[in-house]
């Protein structure tokens, strides 16, 4: 019992240092050359510009829904529509906009990277890198680290700009504002220190996810197995970390307004 | 771009098709309830920890950013009431199934998509067995009912996050955080929120039972199926929630006769 | 027993055989050898209707059967067992209910005495024992293998199909799982299908072998003819073996 026990420990020990000497070592080699200029523009062509089709249509359902649900409160507390941009657009552009880009990216480009490296690492390609002398972690993890963090920042801007302009749509159609007053009304609540915010949390966010995706990929098992399982880890424990993140920024933020 | 649009139209067409079997096998061979309460045990084992946590902090969230708005108006009294019914009614459901979608539906495509490359659907059927019978269809049931029900416990977590929230960060005492809950969150609204667990649930059940059936192609296949069973699923939530929204505010016009 | 007749098979516009005709007699162990990606396999597949034929007709014992339903297809896969080149066993399940697998969905009315005895049995004919209550990852690559034909053979197949049987594991476990072929086919009288790309196997045991390249059969014949052809590809393939053979 006990040594079963302390086995689980020295078992949990064990990962702990392995991901915190990831940490390290991706601190490390992010900040000192060469930074590969080439491979990180494709993959932020494949962080940014791929996603967006999908980022972009799934927040403009999101900013559908979060007009009528605002609406429905409304009605509710103050018995008029009059509040209903002010909640919205705080709603999109602190919350919805960047947690749903967010985890979005995690499951394309995170996903994605865990299941890339992953397959190598168990076609031994991780190996033939360390035997030609090159840094595993600096060679995957530094571009895909940039991109990723450039990417889901820009992605998040150009996300809660369509956000907002869905929702203008919306409230034109089923509550009657004109672009105008919905605007007005809008400024009332946010301003351009939201925004910023938000770009802040992306910038966070967009670290987390190539950093568990390679640390789970490479420690990818063989089989198809292994593969499905580093994937699904490297999902669940960024999406969990974006949550966790995402509060503690909120808060964070909450006594600079 | 036109490639990629065809993938999708091909996809749903095959994803109709398929769940046209799994409907046909479910009204003429149904599998055994031992086999769906194996599946709804494992689901709910693996997962309640992931949305219970997910569940707190999206309450706690909702409540840290509704505060301050709400505290300019001078109305801090509706703040339990406005937190808890945004949650329930849109941002829980949203948030707490795009978790599932990562745990549930990446996980289920990975085992379906591992017995796939394996070969071990085919050998299934080669020992006179029917594969949807056999792992399909309990794991499909299995994950609707265990994905409503962690839904639903990841709501009521939300509500004692943003109850705690509301007396550390807001300063406001339990009985005036609750004590609006009722006025603003009818009856209706939780009807509305379980409404759209139980929609996102069949949705996530049906895309990672669909894309890790049909994974082909080794280690790497598994790993793209799981790839794209999570992009897929919340895709198809966010969907799913505006058109559960824009039911559901029909469903009350009807209700109140307007 | 069993007859090709012109079978083509395609994915999309890639045509993977281009019109198969062969037959096999009762008893006899077949080789279809060829290079990896010729087709080997999907020609197995379409025999016991994983896959169906694009044209083409397959026979077997008088009745033509790739245009049969799912449903109607359950007969012919209890008498054509096939043994995957994965061991492909379901690793949520004991060995002993991967073995039962097959008995409970093929024979109903069994009583689980009699599945207990039919599972000893046919992990007896595979040379394992004692292993029953253990998980597919507790055990050997070799041993999942030798599983895996348990599970094949609990049904009591007439015909046995290999999937590349040897392919990945090392020449001692080739050589058991290859006197395990012939032993069977003696002792139970089933007629085998062994794909393969294993020259050297097929020298050793089979009674006829087909080989294929790019979608058609190149070569058909008993080993002795076998030999003498003139075929750059048999040629290759019977150099590549002999060549083992003498070191």
């Amino acid at each position: 019992m006990v040594e079963a026990l302390g086995r689980k420990l020295i078992l949990v020990g064990q990962e702990v240092h392995d991901f915190a000497s990831l940490l390290v070592s991706a601190f490390w080699s992010s900040l000192t050359p060469p930074f590969r200029l080439r491979e990180t523009l494709q993959q932020l062509s494949f962080v940014a510009w791929e996603s967006a089709p999908v980022v972009l249509l799934s927040v403009s359902f999101a900013a559908a829904v979060t007009i009528m649900e605002a609406s429905f409160h409304m009605k509710i507390v103050v018995q008029n529509d009059s509040l209903v941009p002010g909640f919205a657009a705080l709603l999109i552009l602190r919350e919805l906009g960047v947690v749903v880009t967010a985890l979005l990216v995690t499951s394309r480009v995170g996903a994605g990277y865990a299941a890339e490296v992953g397959s190598m690492q168990i076609t031994e390609q991780v190996e033939a890198l360390k035997m030609l002398g090159i840094h595993p972690i600096r060679y995957l993890l530094v571009p895909r680290l940039y991109a990723s963090i450039l990417g889901l920042m820009i992605l998040t801007v150009v996300a809660n700009m369509v956000c907002i302009y869905v929702a203008m749509l919306v409230s034109q159609w089923s509550l009657g504002y004109s672009s105008g007053s919905f605007l007005m009304a809008m400024r009332a609540f946010v301003g351009l220190q939201d925004l910023l915010f938000s770009v802040i949390k992306a910038g966070v966010f967009g670290a987390v996810i190539p950093i568990y995706s390679i640390f789970f990929g490479l420690r990818c098992r063989a089989g198809a197995e292994g593969v499905g399982l580093a994937t699904t880890s490297a999902v669940v424990a960024t999406s969990v970390t974006i949550i966790i993140l995402d509060f503690i920024l909120s808060y964070i933020f909450s006594f600079f307004y | 771009m036109l490639r990629g649009l065809r993938g999708i139209v091909e996809d749903i067409g095959g994803g109709v098709v398929f769940m046209g079997q799994v409907l046909s096998v479910a009204l003429f061979k149904p599998c055994s309830f031992r086999s769906i309460s194996e599946q709804i045990v494992k689901v709910t084992e693996q997962s309640w920890l992931t949305t219970a946590v997910a569940g707190f902090f999206v309450g706690a969230i909702m409540t840290v950013q509704f505060s301050l708005q709400i505290q300019q108006f001078g109305a801090l009294g509706y703040l339990g009431g406005l937190a808890t019914s945004g949650t329930i009614r849109e941002v829980g459901p949203l948030l707490i199934a795009f978790m599932l979608s990562g745990k549930v539906g990446a996980f289920t495509s990975a085992e379906l998509g591992t017995m796939r490359v394996t070969e071990q659907i085919d050998a299934i059927r080669c020992l006179g067995a029917n594969p949807i019978q056999e792992i399909i269809l309990p794991r499909w049931l299995g994950i609707v009912c265990s994905s409503f029900f962690l839904l639903a416990v990841g709501l009521m977590m939300s509500i004692g996050g943003g109850l705690l929230m509301g007396m550390f960060f807001s300063g406001i005492s339990m009985q005036e955080y609750v004590r609006h809950i009722p006025t603003i969150v009818t009856s209706f609204s939780i009807l509305s929120g379980l409404f759209k667990c139980l929609v996102f649930a069949m949705v996530l059940a049906s895309i990672c039972t669909y894309k890790g059936y049909t994974a082909t192609g080794g280690a790497r296949g598994v790993g793209r199926a799981v790839v794209n069973t999570a992009v897929a699923t919340m895709v198809a939530i966010v969907i799913a929630d505006w058109v559960t929204s824009v039911f559901s505010d029909v469903a009350l016009r009807i209700v109140l006769g307007d | 027993m069993i007859r090709f007749d012109k079978v083509k098979k395609s994915f999309g516009p890639k045509e993977v055989l281009k019109g198969i005709s062969f037959s096999v007699k009762k008893g006899e162990i077949l080789f279809i050898l060829g290079t990896s990606g010729t087709g080997k396999s999907v020609l197995l597949k379409n025999l016991v209707g994983l896959l169906r034929p694009t044209s083409g007709e397959i026979w077997i014992d008088g009745q033509e059967v790739s245009h049969l339903t799912e449903e109607e297809y359950l007969p012919v896969r209890r008498r054509c067992g096939m043994v995957f080149q994965h061991p492909a066993l379901f690793d949520s399940l004991s060995v002993y209910e991967n073995v039962a697998f097959g008995l409970r969905r093929h024979f109903s009315d069994l009583k689980e005495s009699q599945i207990r005895e039919k599972v000893m049995e046919s992990l007896n004919l595979v040379h394992l024992n004692g292993i029953e209550s253990k998980r597919p990852q507790e055990i050997s690559y070799g041993m999942q293998k030798r599983v895996s034909l348990a599970r094949t053979l609990a049904v009591g197949p007439e015909v046995l199909l290999f999937d590349e049987p040897t392919t990945g594991l090392d020449p001692i476990t080739t050589n058991a799982i290859n006197q395990l072929i012939q032993e069977l086919s003696h002792k139970l009288q089933t007629t085998s299908i062994v794909v393969s790309h294993d020259m050297h196997c097929a020298l050793d045991i089979a009674d006829r072998v087909i080989v294929l390249d790019q979608g058609h059969i190149v070569e058909e014949g008993d080993v002795e003819h076998l030999k003498q052809s003139s075929h750059p590809l048999v040629r290759d393939f019977l150099q590549e073996a002999l060549s083992a053979e003498r070191a």
